[in-house]
């Protein structure tokens, strides 16, 4: 930690010719204390080859990954044919299913968790600011929420939206795939909203917003623009975390067969295909549920380092 | 003490009715319902059906109606498994849950608290190192991932145990318990270990150990009251861990308990008994939490009842 005590400008107890020591800015210390971690940074680099991977890999096969070879039907492992790791029993790649099935994971994974920290920076910067009544009630129903298990909320949005026939524009909030999304989005809003609260309310009597408020702005306005935007940087600390929980949520979803529809599949969908052949091909559930592992590994990883090399009080 | 518990069970009333609102609206707002889905079903006889079970009364008049039954531990007949009502289903899936998730609570908290102290005691050793082994694979694979691949060792290639069956023999047991049980051995072992660590430096510890205790003496007795709050605290969170797990491990290992029915209600929209199951569960968590309060203030002399 003494990279972050910067010397003054000049000091005198320096020797001549002595390089003076440059002062480095809070988040270059971070970042440093995070490209020590070289756990953190070796997942960085084989989440980055997943999702390649997974978005890259498939134009490599001359195929798709629903189509099916008659000619080699639940061929074996052999690393140099056409199939790297094989086809299941009708005689689809199974690699290039897992990497689609990675494609929507990741993506849900992803725009899950973007989603859910804009909610939750919106909600939590409201409650905090306005304070008062209405940030009791907000954080009341938070805490409810929170104490439900979160399986429990993601199943019930998704089955209130599914079958709902509505529409938010040209958007139809009730096809099973948007549902999910949304399902995925609003189940992980609850905990950085207490934690974008928290800066909201530590922001609230700063100069600037008092400034802002001198100035004429309305509350939405100031909210907006003034107390959300420096709430972000609290919350994305946790967003590898997020990006995890909405992966994990997606595809328990899936896997209870309430997630995404065909003829999409995830990883989550994958494996309970897998789960339900144990018995024939071990691999039909190997193959997802190792990609899905590796991937929560790295971003459990990654979420030690960025809460170690951001948030020192913690540790 | 007994006026805090008193304080704080009442305090929990307000928290399961809102529980209860939140619930019946969110459900209700939506369009859509039970009979919606089946499309060879004539509109006059979804009509029908809907008036039978006073889906087009006002919601609020229903709401009135759900709750008085519930204040009478009626929660409603099922809309698809028409012989019960979900009283009855919830009486026939929750001992079973209950028996699963009570073993995976118990075993998660034991084995977690020994694995932390293991782990505190030998910093870098051999059981230091397993134990964060075993904590990172409980904290980063999902509990479908490790379920099967359990059932493919110890059901399929060793055969010990069952794959999935349900009867009255402990074996039958063991997976689904070990499965459910692991994210919280994680967890638990994590934070009994930092905590130990910390108790372990504290200076009424050493003076116990200038007094000439015996190590182990000084440790159980000791350093274990201060250094268990923390997962005392868990206690809680676990439980909600704990029946989100239950979820997944009954489908895993095809459990009759309410998991099963839960997830089968949500795929039929069987409102009363969605309901009724979050509910329950709703309330399991905040008696949990309940117990874990009180339960702290016993243990802790530092937490006051003000």
């Amino acid at each position: 930690m003494s990279d972050l005590t910067a010397a003054p400008n000049g000091l005198p107890g320096l020797p001549a010719g002595e390089p003076m020591p440059v002062g480095i800015s809070p988040f270059k210390a971070s970042a440093r204390r995070f490209a020590r971690n070289h756990l953190a940074v070796v997942s960085c680099f084989v989440l980055a080859f997943i999702v390649l991977a997974c978005y890259f890999g498939p134009f490599l096969f001359p195929f798709s990954s629903e189509d099916a070879d008659f000619e080699n039907i639940s061929a074996p492992v052999d690393l140099f044919s056409a199939h790297p790791f094989g086809t299941d029993d009708l005689g689809r790649d199974l690699l290039l299913r897992v990497l689609d099935g990675g494609k929507v994971s990741l993506a849900l994974g992803f725009f899950g968790a973007l989603v859910s920290v804009m909610i939750s920076v919106i909600y939590g910067a409201t409650a905090g600011y306005v304070g008062g009544w209405l940030d009791d009630l907000m954080m009341r129903a938070v805490d409810i929420l929170l104490s439900l298990p979160f399986i429990l909320l993601a199943i019930l949005i998704k089955v209130i939206l599914q079958d709902s026939g509505l529409h938010l524009g040209p958007i139809p909030l009730d096809s099973p795939n948007i549902s999910l999304f949304i399902a995925v989005a609003f189940t992980l809003w609850l905990t950085p909203a207490v934690i974008a609260r928290g800066q909201a309310v530590s922001l609230r009597s700063r100069e600037f917003v008092e400034a802002a408020r001198a100035g004429g702005m309305n509350p939405w306005q100031i909210i907006t623009q003034h107390i959300a935007p420096n709430s972000v940087n609290v919350v994305i600390v946790y967003s590898s975390l997020l990006v995890l929980e909405a992966i994990v949520t997606e595809s328990v979803l899936s896997y209870l067969g309430i997630g995404v529809a065909p003829p999409f599949a995830s990883w989550g969908s994958l494996i309970d295909e897998g789960a339900a052949r144990i018995e024939t091909d071990v691999r039909l559930l190997l193959l997802p549920g190792g990609f899905l592992a590796a991937v929560l590994f790295c971003l459990n990883y990654i979420t030690d380092g960025l809460r170690d090399a951001f948030d020192p009080n913690e540790r | 003490m007994w006026s805090y518990t008193l304080r704080r069970t009442l305090g929990s009333v307000p928290t399961l009715l809102a529980l209860c609102v939140i619930t019946f609206f969110m459900m209700r707002v939506a369009p859509g319902g039970p009979f919606s889905g089946n499309r060879r079903v004539s509109p006059e006889f979804v009509k029908l059906m809907e008036d039978a079970y006073h889906l087009n009364d006002p919601l609020w008049q229903q709401f009135w109606t759900w709750f008085n039954g519930v204040l009478h531990f009626d929660l409603g007949p099922s809309l698809k498994l028409r012989d019960y009502n979900v009283s009855e289903l919830i009486a026939i899936g929750l001992p079973t849950s209950l028996e699963v998730g009570a073993w995976a609570m118990l075993l998660s908290t034991l084995v977690g608290v020994v694995l932390g102290i293991a782990g505190a005691l030998r910093r870098n050793g051999p059981i230091d190192y397993s134990a964060g082994a075993i904590a990172m694979v409980g904290v980063a694979v999902p509990i479908f991932v490790i379920g099967p691949l359990l059932q493919i060792v110890f059901g399929l290639q060793l055969r010990w145990l069952p794959v999935a069956r349900w009867d009255d023999s402990w074996q039958c047991r063991v997976l689904p318990v070990l499965t459910l049980a692991l994210p919280n051995i994680a967890y638990v072992s994590r934070l009994m270990r930092s905590s130990m660590i910390e108790t372990a430096r504290t200076n009424y510890v050493r003076t116990a150990r200038a007094k000439g205790i015996g190590e182990w003496r000084t440790i159980l007795k000791h350093a274990l009251r201060g250094a268990i709050m923390p997962v005392v605290a868990y206690l809680g969170p676990a439980t909600a861990v704990t029946i989100s797990g239950s979820v997944v491990v009954e489908t895993v290992f095809s459990i009759p308990g309410i998991g099963r029915f839960f997830v089968e209600s949500v795929a039929n929209r069987d409102y009363p008994l969605i309901m009724g199951v979050t509910l329950l569960y709703g309330a399991i968590v905040i008696a949990a939490n309940l117990v874990t309060d009180i339960a702290r203030g016993l243990l802790d002399p530092k937490v006051s009842y003000e």
